[in-house]
């Protein structure tokens, strides 16, 4: 009995043996880290390149920043294919180390190649366990690899530079989402069929992909986030400029933070003032009326004067309100040019025909089929009402001190 | 074969019936249901319980009626050694078919998300020793790991949810009742097949310390599951809508897949993963001892050790070599189970109790064995 209990023990320590994933271990000096990838699309083939972390670097990056001349801490190379993987899986012609994409923070993407569809990028973030949906989407205008290339010089990674560029701006200033890759898929097979994403570029003229270029205070160009892509279904059909983008987040509701500039006087081109709107809510409420439907758009926000030359009273009531109308006009005049832009383009950008579904299944099944007809038909209602809370530290602006007497 | 002696709680056996029937379908479920009912498909898994509620008195009936003895010399002693030996092989093959189904979904789900390179060969086999190794030691001991296991995924599925609450769209839910009755049906009919596995109450009836329970304890294990389901379909249709979902293998994991706060909490699916290997791991175990039992209490065998290896490894061959691929497996889970676990879970207890109202005969004697 004893020799059968030992039998079944060793029997079983044997069998923890293969319990241990010896087949899939993974040892780290043999993986190649990517923090960000670009896909670019060329002559009918995908060119995806990959910023590749070199850990050793990255603490002596330090010194880099400092001023020093010293390895850099990213490497950036490509690879082509006629797919995605193909192009992937050819980078062990010129790499020692196995791709792992499970760090990459985000993926940039060519205007041309998101034109040419991203369906397939898609798919193979969904497809692979070892592409996470979590990774943010960007479109570049023109080649996405020299975005990788770029370096910045707070963050000593670049992909997690963008990310958190992109996610600050997102929370902070609102204009332009931080779209992951299940953000991407939901909105192109959601009712509306389109999706946008933020642009990002280099601004400046010399690149900065050396550590000589980036040993400066003022560096000769940088990362910048830009304007607003607009997808149709899985293919990029224009831009928005900022101010559109602002008027496109505020019909999706998608307002965290923003700050408005605006004009304290009715009719004064001068904008002399500026609002820190800290909370905001949209609610879409489709009516049927007149030929197709009509949108009541309604904002609701509420935040602090943050700035003013204004020479007004601003304890006084009347003043607060006149300012709030002023800022209802500002994001209303935003709403409307984000409209018109989506209906030059005829793509529902603002999320509409996922209201009128949730509101009126019956009749978007009717309208579905025909949906970019039925959009150029609909006419909006927006309706702002902003509460100016809080007026800041004082009470008058210091240019009513200036002009005194 | 005479009945191991333990008793398990009315708990433990709602618990047991639970487990036996969502480790695989909270897997299985939302991509199909979401596939077929949309925004629509919590609709259908809620559809589904009452179906399960009937079931649960069905088998509650049936169950009550042999308290201390298993149902298969019940059944000898009502219905003949024909009728009992010819269900007992029918279930037997059924536990065995389910058991190697469990083993191929966990594969699938190891190879495709995490061990691609390890052979199935090794993955198969591991969790088939622990379940030979669990049912030796009787329904008593997997009932106990169950309640641990169960209250340890209800656990993670709060913090999961938890976790994942900024992620939740309700607007993903409407409107409500868009799906047509054919697609709600076609989405609620996989939920209906898995609620029917509760037949495991007849298993269970013997070693039940209050038989009287039986209907209680299967329609808490019936509720229990479908609770656990329709969760699991909200939590995933909360997150990706009601078109993803549908071309998603493992939607649940997505989900989990997909919390993200800053960059320190990150990747916390794996978690859940080990939370959920657990489940399976005793659904494998409830179902191998099912496979055993019905064998050798059907065939009156009373060396139950030898069977039990021997079953264990026909299960382990069966979930190796029954489905070439995944495409075959999918479509075997999509198409051919729903009708599977009908037939033997609903239809077969459904004819041996209409066997019964035909030919009333004296029931035997509480405690006998065969």
């Amino acid at each position: 009995m004893r020799t059968g209990k030992r039998f079944v023990a060793l029997l079983l320590a044997i069998a923890c043996f293969g319990t241990t994933g010896c087949w899939d271990r993974t040892e780290l000096n043999e993986l190649a880290i990517t923090s960000a990838t670009a896909i670019d699309w060329d002559d009918g083939k995908w060119i995806v390149s990959y910023q590749v972390v070199i850990p050793s670097a990255i603490s002596k990056a330090m010194s880099v920043t400092g001023g020093g001349a010293s390895k850099l801490p990213i490497i950036v190379y490509s690879t082509e294919g006629k797919t995605i993987r193909e192009a992937v899986g050819r980078s062990t012609l010129e790499s020692p180390r196995h791709l792992f994409f499970s760090h990459t923070r985000v993926v940039v993407v060519s205007d041309v190649a998101a034109r040419h569809g991203l369906s397939p990028l898609l798919d193979v973030y969904f497809r692979n366990p070892d592409s996470r949906e979590t990774v943010s989407v960007l479109i570049a205008k023109g080649n996405a690899r020299k975005i990788l290339e770029q370096l910045m010089q707070i963050q000593i990674i670049p992909g997690d530079g963008i990310e958190e560029t992109l996610r600050k701006e997102s929370e902070e200033f609102s204009a332009l989402p931080n779209v992951r890759i299940y953000d991407l898929a939901l909105s192109i097979v959601s009712p509306s069929k389109s999706a946008i994403l933020p642009e990002i570029l280099i601004s400046g003229k010399d690149e900065v992909s050396s550590a000589d270029a980036l040993s400066k205070t003022s560096l000769s160009s940088k990362l910048r986030l830009g304007r607003l892509a607009v997808l149709s279904g899985d293919r990029m059909a224009g831009w928005m400029s900022r101010e559109e983008a602002l008027g496109v987040a505020f019909i999706r509701d998608r307002i965290k933070t923003t700050t408005l500039p605006f004009s304290c006087e009715k009719n004064k081109p001068k904008i002399d003032s500026a609002f820190r709107l800290s909370q905001s809510s949209t609610r879409l409420t489709p009516k049927k009326g007149g030929d197709g439907f009509v949108m009541n758009i309604e904002v609701k926000g509420e935040g602090q004067l943050v700035e003013t030359d204004c020479t007004k009273d601003l304890n006084e009531p009347s003043v607060a309100r006149q300012l709030e109308g002023q800022l209802e006009w500002e994001i209303t005049d935003m709403i409307e040019k984000a409209w018109q832009a989506a209906r030059k383009m005829n793509i529902d950008v603002v999320g509409f025909a996922d209201a009128i579904h949730r509101k009126y299944p019956k009749d978007w099944k009717r309208m579905k089929k025909d949906w970019p007809a039925s959009l150029a038909k609909i006419q909006i209602e927006p309706s702002v009402h902003v509460t100016i809370k809080r007026m800041g530290l004082t009470n008058q602006s210091f240019k009513t001190l200036t002009e005194k007497d | 074969m005479p009945l191991n002696p333990e008793k398990i709680g009315s708990v433990q056996a709602a618990v047991l019936i639970s487990m036996a029937i969502a480790p695989t379908a909270v897997i299985v479920i939302p991509t199909v249901s979401i596939g077929a009912s949309g925004q629509d498909a919590w609709l259908s898994v809620l559809a589904a319980w009452p179906l399960g509620i009937g079931f649960a008195l069905l088998y509650g009936s049936l169950s009550r009626m042999n308290p201390g003895v298993s149902f298969f010399s019940w059944l000898d002693s009502r219905l003949g050694r024909v009728v009992s030996v010819t269900v007992g092989l029918l279930l037997a093959q059924y536990y065995l078919s389910v058991a190697s189904v469990t083993i191929r979904e966990l594969v699938n789900f190891l190879s495709n998300e995490l061990l691609q390179k390890t052979p199935v060969v090794v993955l198969s086999a591991v969790p088939i020793l622990i379940a030979v190794y669990a049912a030796s030691g009787g329904i008593e001991v997997i009932a106990r790991v169950s309640v641990l296991v169960c209250t340890g995924m209800i656990v993670f599925l709060a913090l999961g949810i938890g976790l994942e609450f900024n992620q939740m769209q309700p607007r993903f839910l409407f409107p409500v009742g868009d799906a047509p009755l054919p697609r709600l049906i076609k989405g609620g009919l996989p939920s209906v097949g898995w609620l029917s596995e509760a037949s495991l109450l007849f298993i269970l009836a013997p070693y039940l310390s209050k038989p009287r329970r039986s209907t209680a304890i299967a329609i808490a294990g019936v509720s229990l599951a479908t609770f656990l389901l329709l969760t699991v379909v909200l939590v995933v249709l909360l997150q990706f809508g009601p078109e993803l979902p549908g071309i998603m293998a493992y939607p649940m994991f997505g989900a989990a897949e997909i919390i993200k706060y800053g960059s320190f909490v990150e990747r916390v699916d794996l978690v859940f993963i080990c939370v959920w290997v657990a489940t399976v791991y005793v659904k494998l175990c409830i179902f191998v001892f099912g496979t055993v039992h019905c064998f050798t209490q059907s065939l009156r065998i009373k060396a139950v050790k030898p069977f039990l290896w021997t079953t264990s490894l026909l299960i382990f061959l069966h979930s190796l070599y029954s489905w070439s691929d995944e495409a075959t497996f999918l479509h075997y889970q999509k198409s051919v189970s729903t009708a599977f676990l009908i037939t033997c879970n609903v239809i077969v207890p459904a004819l041996v109790w209409l066997g019964l109202k035909i030919k009333r005969r004296p029931a035997a004697s509480a405690g006998e064995s065969p």
